[in-house]
């Protein structure tokens, strides 16, 4: 029973959007390697990913919060909020006391710190207003989706104050490609309970406005990982790799637009769209990477 | 509308805390710990040696020579044999001539030597007739430059070999003009109307550029026999004269960078053996030319087991070449101070400006001779020469497969080779012996010598960037571990050294690479180290304190700072961990400081600032004996202000000769005596007054 416990808790806490994370900090990093010397990188990476999976984790305890707030009192995991508030704080408090650490020793800009206090305000005032917002599963899908892509912004803080386009370019890509995955899955494990319970777009808007707004962010996504393949577009090295394999990502991302479109209320076609979703997120990361390999 | 502030107050200090902070800076505080070691020494080694008078002339040290290399069974002494009309050891021919005929990698150093024998027969007629006819057949059966047809495993092109080569078959043509060379199907004289051509060309490049295999302690064994042979051999007196005076210079170079009896200064090509010792049983193998210097300048000292040296047993061999001597005076007048700047090279980049392109077979001998082979500039014309010439890529680049990585990079990248090769600088351009800014600072005590901001971030191949010397043991040198040629402490990633006086800041770091290139380097087993030879059993005394490491030798003391921790390795190394790191060294005597104790207790309580930047560090170092020196991995070094020069130098700079680069007029003075050495007019001049 206690083990069941254990690991539903982890399961709760999203450990794929940690890792998810530290490889869009590495992602950040490498991408804007370039011009930097390797000391820093190599410090950038090993320091950096650290005190991201716990801004990561710190982010899936906020919706953690967010989550238990839409059910009742009584089937709660935790009667009291603040056990869960306060190691929110502490994980997060723990990172960003590491990454001052880390600046004052390493003699970084501060834009890094910055970024994370915003992270934090972010979080702070997700708790502090959202628990009484009516949107507040769109919150949650927000906040997960930034506990992962923003560690593009976070990693390429790390090696330049100015940061590169690519970067926006590729957080926008995977920020709201994680968005349109979460509503996809929101339509497909809601059921006639949780639209009495769980406020979600799907709850609030119906099904089929949530599966246009995911079919809008697809459309966005697929103008995102098209912008670099302008020829000479900065930052990009192995320009011809990021293109076929983005065209990839692409072509994924377009069925799963055309699905969300045509499905009507089929409920089965859920599960394709979320697998070519996944599927484009992963040639997305794929394209990334060897993009500046 | 009224903003109610109570409700707002968390809100609002916690986001006033989260901006505030990221501008809170402290240092951390630093540990103190001491280490020492002890070591009983004698003042100097002269009792593991037989020691000569070092004031001996030059005649006297050649014969003292002649005497010890006629003893001598190697291949190399049987010239000597010839020279003092003594039978030669037949057996010692037998590996050397299976080279030549093999012609396998380095036989050009066997036939140099092979050619001065036949040469010098000519005289003595030592060797039987039978014989005789075996080494003919050699000569004639070699092949002497790569556009020769037939197989062959023989680096050609690099610089001391190409003068080998270029001399050889020069030589080998004037001693049979009319007989047919096999593997060219050409007669002697034919090959001397193309060899001569080259070798001049060689020895004006020499003379306007110096030498891109700067201050090499192995290869300026080569170059000297080659211009000797020249020198004693050649028909074209022009050729001769010019050869002779190259040989002067580089007795120069000797005479400002020896201290204490080893060629204490930064090199562009030399390996582990030369540089690193483990105990006193077991000591850095002296230079290759070691000999060859004493004999000429009477500094270092002689060893009678050494008689089998290329160059000495060429110079002592020589009747034609006379040294001047100035240059005996040079090296003992400069034994307690010289301040010594030089340049050797040119950058890829300024080709043009010196009237070199990069795609003519003649211009790619330039840059291929200062191991330009695969930078961006190149790179496809040399793979056409190659193609044209059918050479063996695994001679060319060491290694086929480095051609194969290059060519699926560029597919993958989606670049022309000479893009991939200009995005892999690091290694592509590394590996280029371009332009060496060196400096040399001498005292009674130490030597402090390296290459001022020399291609720095880049991965080279032999270099050795700089050096402390306290005596011919107590040597300090770091490096970052790397290099095609897998050497563990020359080579590797270059630093950003900037030496003045008795300080160096040495930087190590290096761009952020392709991750094709950073896999390479993974697979050949590049360490993630840097690392500082500090052999402790060649010191009297070793300290360690905070970053600090103190050596003693006698009365002669360096500091060497790390700002990552150090561990030693077998009492020989400081490693570090990381790619990047920042040496600075500080080199003192009793002299300056007193004691031993003075010395470290100054360093210790000196001020030092160090920032890490994006690349290299920030440094502020207020030296007890300097001032204040402030140097980042961009821009000047200064010292009190001052800013300190780096480069680009004259081609010599010291207190006997100041010549600017790319001419061809090099004069040397030193009291009542000049050295006049005029390329243009190929005229050399001794006055004394």
């Amino acid at each position: 029973m206690r083990i069941v416990t254990i690991k539903n808790d982890i399961i709760d806490l999203k450990p794929v959007i940690w890792i998810k994370g530290i490889f869009m900090v590495i992602i950040g990093i490498e991408t804007t390697r370039f011009g930097i010397g390797i000391g820093r990188v190599n410090t950038n990476i090993y320091y950096s990913s650290f005190v991201f999976a716990l801004i990561a984790i710190s982010g899936i305890l906020v919706v953690f919060i967010l989550k238990e707030l839409d059910k009742d009192v009584k089937s709660r995991r935790f009667s009291d909020q603040k056990v869960v508030i306060t190691f929110c704080a502490v994980f997060y408090g723990i990172a960003f006391g590491l990454a001052i650490y880390y600046t004052i020793i390493f003699n970084l800009e501060t834009l890094n710190l910055y970024l994370l206090a915003f992270i934090g305000i972010f979080w702070f005032l997700t708790l502090y207003y959202g628990r009484d917002w009516k949107y507040k599963g769109f919150l949650r899908n927000i906040v997960i989706s930034i506990s992962f892509s923003y560690g593009l912004i976070y990693g390429a803080s790390l090696n330049y104050t100015l940061i590169s386009p690519i970067i926006y370019l590729y957080f926008g890509a995977v920020f709201l490609l994680q968005i349109s995955k979460d509503i996809i899955n929101d339509c497909k494990h809601i059921t006639r309970n949780d639209r009495e319970i769980i406020k979600s777009i799907v709850t609030i808007y119906g099904e089929e406005k949530a599966r246009k707004l995911s079919m809008i962010l697809d459309l966005s996504v697929i103008l995102f990982l098209t912008i670099p393949m302008i020829p000479g577009f900065p930052n990009i090295y192995a320009q011809e790799i990021y293109i076929i394999i983005a065209l990839v990502a692409i072509i994924f991302v377009g069925l799963a637009a055309f699905f969300s479109f045509r499905m009507n209320s089929e409920r089965k076609y859920y599960r394709i769209v979320k697998i070519f979703l996944r599927c484009a997120m992963f040639a997305s990361f794929a394209a990334f990477i060897l993009a500046n390999f | 509308m009224k903003i109610k502030l109570k409700k707002h107050f968390k809100a609002l200090i916690l986001v006033a805390v989260l901006i505030i902070i990221p501008s809170l800076v402290s240092v951390p505080s630093k540990t103190i710990t001491r280490r020492r070691w002890i070591n009983n020494l004698p003042d100097n080694y002269d009792f593991l040696r037989k020691s000569y008078n070092a004031t001996l002339g030059y005649e006297v040290r050649k014969n003292i020579y002649l005497i010890d290399s006629n003893t001598s069974n190697g291949f190399y002494a049987q010239s000597t044999r010839i020279y003092l009309n003594t039978s030669v050891n037949e057996a010692s021919f037998q590996s050397s001539l299976d080279r030549i005929n093999n012609r396998e990698d380095t036989a050009d150093f066997r036939m140099t030597s092979l050619l001065r024998m036949m040469y010098l027969d000519n005289k003595t007629e030592v060797l039987d007739s039978t014989f005789k006819s075996q080494l003919k057949s050699a000569i004639l059966d070699f092949k002497y430059w790569f556009t020769e047809p037939n197989d062959d495993s023989m680096i050609m092109w690099t610089e001391n070999h190409m003068i080998l080569f270029h001399s050889c078959e020069l030589l080998a043509g004037q001693l049979y003009p009319n007989e047919i060379f096999t593997n060219s199907g050409m007669n002697g004289t034919q090959h001397v109307e193309h060899a001569l051509p080259l070798v001049n060309r060689w020895l004006e490049w020499r003379a306007r550029f110096g030498f891109s295999e700067w201050h090499s302690d192995i290869y300026f064994n080569e170059d000297l026999i080659a211009l000797l042979n020249l020198v004693d051999f050649a028909q074209d007196n022009d050729t001769a004269t010019k050869a002779a005076m190259l040989i002067d210079i580089l007795a120069f170079d000797f005479a400002n960078n020896n201290f204490k009896g080893i060629y204490a200064t930064t090199n562009g090509r030399t390996e582990d053996r030369k540089k690193v010792g483990t105990s006193l049983t077991n000591p850095p193998q002296r230079a290759s030319h070691a000999e060859f210097s004493w004999i000429l300048l009477g500094i270092g000292h002689h060893e009678p087991s050494a008689g089998d040296s290329l160059s000495a047993v060429a110079l002592s061999t020589s009747d034609k070449y006379l040294p001047p001597p100035i240059l005996e005076a040079i090296a003992n007048a400069s034994l307690d101070y010289n301040e010594h700047k030089e340049r050797n090279g040119i950058n890829i980049a300024d080709g043009p400006f010196y009237g070199f392109g990069y795609e003519s077979e003649d211009d790619l001998m330039f840059w291929w001779a200062m191991s330009t082979l695969a930078a961006g500039q190149v790179i496809e014309h040399t793979l056409d020469l190659m193609d044209t010439y059918d050479l063996d890529p695994n001679l060319v680049f060491e290694d086929e497969l480095l051609v194969d990585v290059l060519k699926i990079s560029a597919d993958f990248y989606g670049m022309s080779l000479s893009e991939l090769c200009t995005f892999f600088k690091e290694a592509a351009q590394g590996v280029a012996l371009e332009e060496a800014n060196t400096y040399t600072y001498r005292t009674p005590y130490y030597q402090l010598s390296g290459a001022q901001d020399h291609q720095k971030g880049l991965m080279g191949h032999q270099d050795h960037i700089w050096q402390a010397s306290l005596d011919e043991y107590a040597t300090v040198f770091t490096n970052s571990h790397g290099g095609f040629r897998g050497e563990d402490h020359v080579g590797g990633f270059k630093p950003r050294a900037t030496l003045y006086k008795n300080i160096g800041v040495i930087q190590y770091d290096r761009l952020a690479q392709s991750m094709i290139l950073e896999l390479v380097y993974t697979i050949l087993e590049f360490k993630d180290i840097t690392q500082a030879y500090f052999p402790r059993w060649a010191f009297n005394e070793v300290i360690q304190q905070d970053k600090w490491t103190f050596g003693r030798r006698v009365d002669s003391y360096v500091a060497l700072y790390s700002f990552n921790p150090t561990e030693w390795e077998d009492g020989i190394y400081l490693t570090s961990q990381g790619k990047k790191n920042l040496y600075i060294v500080e080199l003192g005597s009793v002299d300056e400081y007193g004691s031993f104790n003075n010395f470290t207790m100054s360093i210790l309580a000196a001020d030092l600032q160090v920032g890490h930047k994006s690349v290299g560090y920030s440094v502020k170092y207020m030296s007890p004996s300097q001032g204040l020196v402030k140097v980042a991995w961009q821009g000047p070094m200064t010292v009190n202000g001052t800013q300190v020069d780096l480069g680009s130098y004259a081609r010599f700079d010291n207190d006997y000769c100041f010549q600017d680069f790319n001419t061809l007029k090099t004069t040397i003075q030193y009291g009542t005596m000049t050295l006049e050495l005029d390329f243009e007019n190929a005229t050399r001049t001794y006055t004394q007054l």
